[in-house]
């Protein structure tokens, strides 16, 4: 019943974000679908994905959504020479749906023909793997380096966010709520997300959790102080910073050529201190990834004053 | 010496390592140390690069396990003939650039902080994705360069720039989630990812079927092919030279690098003719298009760039040419293609870094800016010209030698259609580089805003274009590396 109604809701609510006139509407539309999916997550018994969704796909973009959506201050008017095309390019979109809605039918009813039973093989190779929980020994073990990559591609990002502030004048963006209410939740909302976020950290190794849930929700944290309008340590330290946004893949790298250096493979945990190592990696990235995530809020230009237009681009001197 | 070449480990993670380890840092030390980093960093990516060829040499192709977990449980990096290739051109290529940036960006104090940052993970993503043998480790590589090449388009900050890059930007993550798209569907109804295990058991399905059209969909779009060019030419175009020079020649490869080990390693069995036959067609079309949106280009970077729309349609003939043909055909086209990769991607980095070379120099980027360069910039436009050589594919450069091959593969076939296309492409290239040169040599009234660039610029599309040319007199070493590499055939 409650799949029935969740599988009913979550294409209604995503034709709500597409249809929606309104980029408010779509962008709270977005949110509650990003929910949803959250829930069929957990409903697929996949709590590593809900917890994903829930504090990035839901959370952190919602926020970052809204916070895009405050800097556009003057309504768009929509492209004119787009408009004659609209009902065109919209039966194309609904025929391409279609058609791909069709072949992922076809894709869904067919059997199944795996050459290898992957599972079988992580529950094998799990007790080698240094963690007793399959999707971080996966992770951080047997496909540690598409999550070396993987880190390294959100780094990528935030540095594109750094390098297109910094090309602006750089105005502090002045986006803080004061209210009471806030500041008064703050002072226990904060040190319960702190302990939510190392409780993710810690249970990784064995349960549901790990780097990238604990860091979204201590990047959530981070952006509540922020908008609160506390000034967070070290943040007129741009080295310091720096040094932090480095430092998960930085760690990743050093602690996987550990073994490299001595003779053996790249992304090779040393056999007894697979699980310290595995810890010490997903600590550091956790703090790491949280500091990405804030950074990604963090790094969105300053609204443009009125009679001072952003600075744009470098004049070749 | 020799023995540690083929008993000692691998050293191919270091060209993902190096890199990376660059990168981070370059984002945490001051402005001050910048050169030296980025000196040290080039210095020691191409040692390990030339001790790779060394090993390759010793042992042949080789797998690298990464963290010693065997396939199909952990991920493997690839080592053959054609990685290799891509690698020596990447490191070649790749520190040139570094070269003419590292002058070129003096004029661009604030895009200099996060150049050195972005090009060396564009540089790491790039030896990610030619050493990869795994599906999903292949979406990663895409999505760290398609992001990194983002970022460095964007770098100037200029308004032309950041509308570029944002349609860059939405080109990318399309390509890169048709292709997740696909590789969830392989996944789940053949449960392993290793390209070359695939192989031996991939067999038609529907989920096979459209996990490849939609893979072909992203890659197509990714390497600009035919209609879905039409974010390129802006984003080359409005980037720094030796950012376009990268995009040109190297990261616009990439996409077309992982179609051919997906179609004929992974799938070659699943290519019909008539597939093949469009690929081919997409290709021819992307050959004239492109030639004749650079004719009637008045910018001179806009023209550069369609001529790589142009150039990038020569590499999809690969496919027809290679498919349901004979032995000899197929290798005929096969090394003609990889080497029209080669050439063009030296060619088109010299073309682009010497028209930068250009537009500096005369201060104005249109083509009637260039009036009266031809009496002051011998040494910038001839960079430009030998480079011009090549894309024309005029003897004895590497493109003609290229699309001799291709020719003669097509011949041998008797598939004479893409014999018009080879040649009228050709006489396409000469019309617009001939008409950069006109310009050059009309005389101007104003002859006095002329810079005169630094050696160090003009000497890099310089050593770039010679390369080029050189390709076609010394094709033998490279033909048979790319050959080492043929499908199917005897390694």
């Amino acid at each position: 019943m409650i799949d029935l109604l969740l599988a009913l809701t979550l294409p209604l609510v995503a034709l709500g974000v597409l249809l929606a006139r309104e980029l408010f509407r779509a962008v709270v539309m977005f949110i509650a679908f990003g929910l949803l999916m959250a829930l069929v997550w957990v409903r697929l018994q996949a709590p590593d994905l809900a917890l994903a969704e829930a504090a990035i796909g839901a959370g952190l973009t919602g926020v970052l959504l809204l916070d895009a959506l405050g800097h556009l201050r003057q309504p768009h008017p929509p492209g004119q020479p787009l408009r004659s095309l609209l009902p065109l390019l919209t039966i194309l979109a609904l025929v391409l749906a279609g058609a791909l809605g069709l072949v992922l039918l076809g894709a869904l009813l067919e059997p199944l023909q795996p050459s290898v039973n992957l599972p079988a093989e992580v529950a094998l190779h799990i007790e080698a793997s240094g963690v007793a929980h399959p999707v971080t020994a996966v992770l951080l073990a047997f496909r540690a380096w598409d999550t070396l990559l993987e880190v390294a591609v959100i780094l990528v990002a935030v540095v594109v966010g750094l390098a297109l502030r910094f090309s602006h004048d750089d105005a502090a963006a002045e986006s803080r709520v004061s209210s009471p209410l806030l500041q008064g939740m703050l002072s226990w909302l904060l040190p319960l997300m702190l302990l939510v976020a190392l409780y993710l950290l810690w249970i990784g190794s064995y349960r549901s959790g790990g780097a990238f849930q604990a860091a979204a929700v201590m990047a959530a944290m981070l952006v509540l102080l922020r908008l609160s309008g506390q000034q967070l340590p070290g943040q007129n330290h741009p080295l310091l910073l720096r040094a932090g946004l480095v430092g998960g893949l930085g760690t990743f790298l050093l602690l996987g050529s550990v073994q490299l250096l001595q003779g053996g493979a790249f992304l090779a945990w040393p056999e007894q201190l697979a699980g310290a190592f595995i810890l010490l990696v997903e600590t550091a990235l956790t703090f790491s990834l949280a500091l990405l995530l804030y950074a990604l809020f963090e790094a969105s230009p300053a609204p443009a004053r009125k009679g001072h237009p952003p600075r744009t681009g470098d004049q070749p001197s | 010496m020799l023995s540690w070449l083929t008993e000692g480990p691998s050293l191919l993670p270091w060209l993902v390592i190096l890199p990376l380890l660059w990168s981070i840092l370059s984002l945490t030390a001051g402005q001050r140390l910048q050169p030296l980093i980025a000196t040290t960093a080039v210095g020691l990516i191409l040692l390990a690069t030339l001790l790779v060829l060394l090993q390759w040499l010793q042992r042949g192709d080789h797998f690298y396990s990464l963290g010693d977990w065997a396939v199909p449980l952990g991920i493997r990096l690839r080592l053959d003939g054609l990685a290799l290739l891509l690698l020596l051109l990447t490191s070649g290529i790749t520190s040139v650039c570094t070269l003419h940036a590292g002058r070129y960006l003096q004029e661009y104090p604030r895009a200099k902080t996060y150049f050195w940052p972005l090009l060396a993970f564009c540089w790491a993503a790039m030896n990610v994705i030619w050493l990869s043998a795994d599906l999903f480790n292949l979406y990663v590589g895409l999505e760290l360069l398609g992001f990194s090449a983002v970022g460095l388009v964007a770098l100037t900050g200029e308004k032309k720039a950041l509308a570029a890059s944002l349609r860059y930007l939405y080109a990318a993550l399309l390509g890169s989630l048709a292709w997740l798209l696909g590789v969830a569907l392989i996944y789940g109804h053949q449960g392993q990812l290793d390209i070359s295990s695939l192989a031996l058991t991939f067999t038609d399905s529907i989920s096979g079927q459209a996990a490849l059209a939609l893979m072909t969909l992203g890659l197509l779009l990714k390497m600009a092919a035919f209609p879905l060019h039409s974010w390129l030419p802006p984003a080359h175009a409005s980037a720094l030279p030796p950012v376009s020079a990268l995009l040109s020649g190297l990261v616009a490869k990439a996409a077309f690098y992982i179609l051919v080990r997906l179609w004929l390693e992974m799938a070659p069995d699943n290519l019909t003719f008539s597939a093949a036959q469009l690929l081919g067609a997409l290709g021819a079309a992307a050959v004239f298009w492109g030639g004749w949106m650079a004719c009637r280009q008045q910018q001179l970077k806009m023209l550069v760039a369609y001529s790589t729309v142009a150039q990038l349609g020569y590499l999809l003939l690969l496919f027809p040419l290679t498919t349901g043909t004979g032995e000899e055909a197929t290798r005929l086209a096969w090394e003609g293609g990889w080497l029209q990769l080669t050439s063009h991607a030296l060619a088109k980095a010299a073309m682009f870094l010497a028209a930068g070379n250009l537009v500096l120099a005369m201060g104005r980027p249109d083509l009637p800016g260039l009036h009266g360069a031809g009496r002051y910039l011998p040494f910038s436009l001839l960079g430009f010209g030998l480079a011009g050589v090549s894309l024309m594919g005029l003897p004895p450069s590497g493109g003609f030698m290229a699309k001799w091959l291709l020719l003669q593969s097509a011949l041998l076939s008797g598939q004479w259609w893409w014999i018009l296309v080879l040649l009228s492409g050709s006489a396409l290239s000469a019309v617009y580089i001939f008409k950069v040169y006109q310009q050059c040599y009309v005389e101007s009234d104003n002859p006095d805003r002329f810079r005169q660039p630094a050696l160090v610029l003009d000497l890099s599309a310089l050593a770039l274009a010679l390369l080029a040319l050189a390709l076609g007199i010394l094709s033998a070493w490279p033909q048979w590396l790319i050959s080492t590499a043929l499908p199917g055939g005897a390694a």
